[in-house]
């Protein structure tokens, strides 16, 4: 800025993707500088976007209106495989996954937990143990207090045993090796995964496989979700681990985000064959304005 | 109080971090995305002190099975392991970050000689594992676990060179299978849970999931 009230619209020079439209004021002798990056455009406007719908569905569902949900079976299950465990007088095991809560996969971390607090709170109803195990440090405190509070919601406080909440390791592999060891000495019925996993996913689907446990994973993990459905008899693909907690729970809150998510969708699969077929005229102002 | 102070933090700091990453704003002395790094600092600090918590409860549940030895007398070797193990590397590391500002030889020693050889063994074990859960997956017992065996068996065969020689269209067969239908599936799947990764940050940053804090 060589000047106040100085206004620049050229694309920035380090970096092409950014339009310099940053701007300068003088307010009561206070230097006021204002600027939006090309991309955060519409990263913002997406944002608004789902808030938005968010907060529309859900005011719709607190007055009843609730979204109707396709069944997904791998939730459905998760109550049976508890009853199982119960039956067989074997614990239940739960891992949040791997991810943490402050980089990219944390939205994973945090659907995770609300089905933790789901899973919780049917094992201290049927009286089954529970193993829950952590890779990240910064997580388990949360997994620690849900699951606690989970117990005391399902009036089974004095159920709820500090050593049922684990942290293992921080490194991928020890971790592993040491839910590897938990499901063969403490023979679990069943194994809930859902989350972030990495290389990992395998190591643990086979080792619930050969402990005879009923498996249900999640995770939105490309890589990962092969070596799931091939590993685990149920498997939430996706989008369907982010639907968990709104599933389970019906809270009007989630399930107005849940609808939210699908308007978003919808808006993607009818883009995308207009884009294709402006693409292919060479119209480009589609292009121009989604990535602006 | 007990949900509302952890619900406005998480409002004030969401805010501020989502809105350094779209926007650059100066008014004076304050500058969002200088905030908005400090910010990140406190939550590094704040994972710091949790992953500490968690190596305590480690420590607690290991002490507890070797004073519980006559219950389980085998448990208390590997619990006895870990321990010292553990003791022995938090030593050395901070005793190298206290003396020299960086790890000492010894433990850099035990890093690549012992952690990093185990996990690469664990690592390992995902070959035999996947050919054992390729053989329980690749079964003919539906449409859709036919269709898997056949896509599978096509891959296999595009991939390795005995494939091209059975048939020299196999690689290209393969190429296909992966770059179309295989990355228009990716793709779908891709879109969706980034919108609903999205959809679940706003949830929690306005307060709306609350299930880590019931």
């Amino acid at each position: 800025m060589s000047s106040a009230n100085e206004q620049n619209f050229h694309r920035s020079k380090s970096n092409p993707n950014v339009i310099d439209n940053s701007r300068s004021n003088q307010i009561g002798g206070i230097l006021v500088t204002f600027s939006f990056s090309a991309q955060g455009i519409n990263t913002l406007f997406i944002v608004l976007l789902i808030g938005y719908l968010g907060v529309f569905f859900y005011n719709k569902a607190r007055k009843g209106e609730l979204p109707k949900m396709r069944r997904i079976v791998g939730l459905d299950v998760i109550a049976e495989a508890t009853g199982r465990a119960t039956e067989l007088g074997r614990p239940v095991h739960f891992s949040p996954g791997i991810g943490g809560i402050t980089n990219d996969v944390a939205p994973q971390t945090m659907a995770a937990l609300a089905l933790m607090s789901y899973v919780a709170n049917l094992t201290a109803k049927y009286d089954t143990g529970l193993v829950v195990t952590i890779r990240q440090g910064v997580v388990f405190p949360l997994a620690e207090e849900t699951v606690r509070v989970s117990y005391v919601n399902a009036g089974k406080a004095d159920a709820y045993n500090q050593n049922m909440v684990r942290f293992i390791s921080d490194q991928q592999f020890a971790y592993a090796a040491g839910v590897m060891g938990i499901f063969a000495r403490e023979k679990i019925a069943a194994n809930i995964m859902m989350g972030a996993f990495w290389a990992e996913s395998l190591l643990l689907a086979e080792a619930g496989s050969q402990v005879g446990a009923i498996q249900v994973a999640g995770t939105a993990n490309m890589t990962e979700i092969p070596n799931f459905v091939v590993g685990c008899d149920y498997t939430l693909i996706g989008e369907e681990l982010y639907a968990g907690g709104a599933y389970l729970s019906q809270d009007p809150n989630r399930l107005g985000s849940i609808r939210a998510q699908d308007i978003i969708k919808l808006a993607v699969v009818i883009l995308i064959p207009i884009g294709v077929i402006l693409a292919t005229a060479n119209i480009t102002f589609l292009k121009t304005l989604l990535t602006y | 109080m007990k949900r509302q102070v952890p619900l406005l933090i998480t409002l004030l700091v969401g805010v501020i971090v989502f809105l350094s990453g779209v926007m650059t704003l100066k008014i004076g002395f304050f500058d969002l995305k200088t905030v908005s790094s400090t910010m990140t600092g406190w939550g590094t600090l704040v994972s710091a002190f949790a992953a500490f918590i968690a190596a305590m409860s480690l420590v607690l549940v290991h002490v507890k099975r070797i004073q519980a030895v006559k219950k389980n007398p085998m448990a208390v070797i590997n619990s006895l392991a870990l321990l010292i193990s553990m003791g022995l590397m938090a030593v050395l590391g901070i005793a190298g970050q206290l003396t020299q500002g960086r790890p000492l030889p010894l433990f850099v020693l035990i890093f690549n000689n012992v952690i990093n050889p185990a996990g690469a063994a664990i690592f390992a074990m995902l070959g035999f594992f996947i050919t054992s859960a390729s053989y329980r997956a690749f079964r003919a017992r539906s449409l859709e676990a036919t269709i898997l065996l056949v896509s599978a068996l096509l891959i296999m065969l595009g991939r390795i060179p005995v494939g091209e020689q059975l048939w020299s269209q196999f690689p290209a067969l393969a190429d296909w299978l992966s770059n179309v239908p295989n990355a228009a599936a990716q793709r779908g799947i891709l879109i969706g849970a980034a919108v609903g990764a999205i959809a679940t940050s706003v949830r929690t940053i306005l307060g709306f999931e609350r299930g880590h804090l019931n």
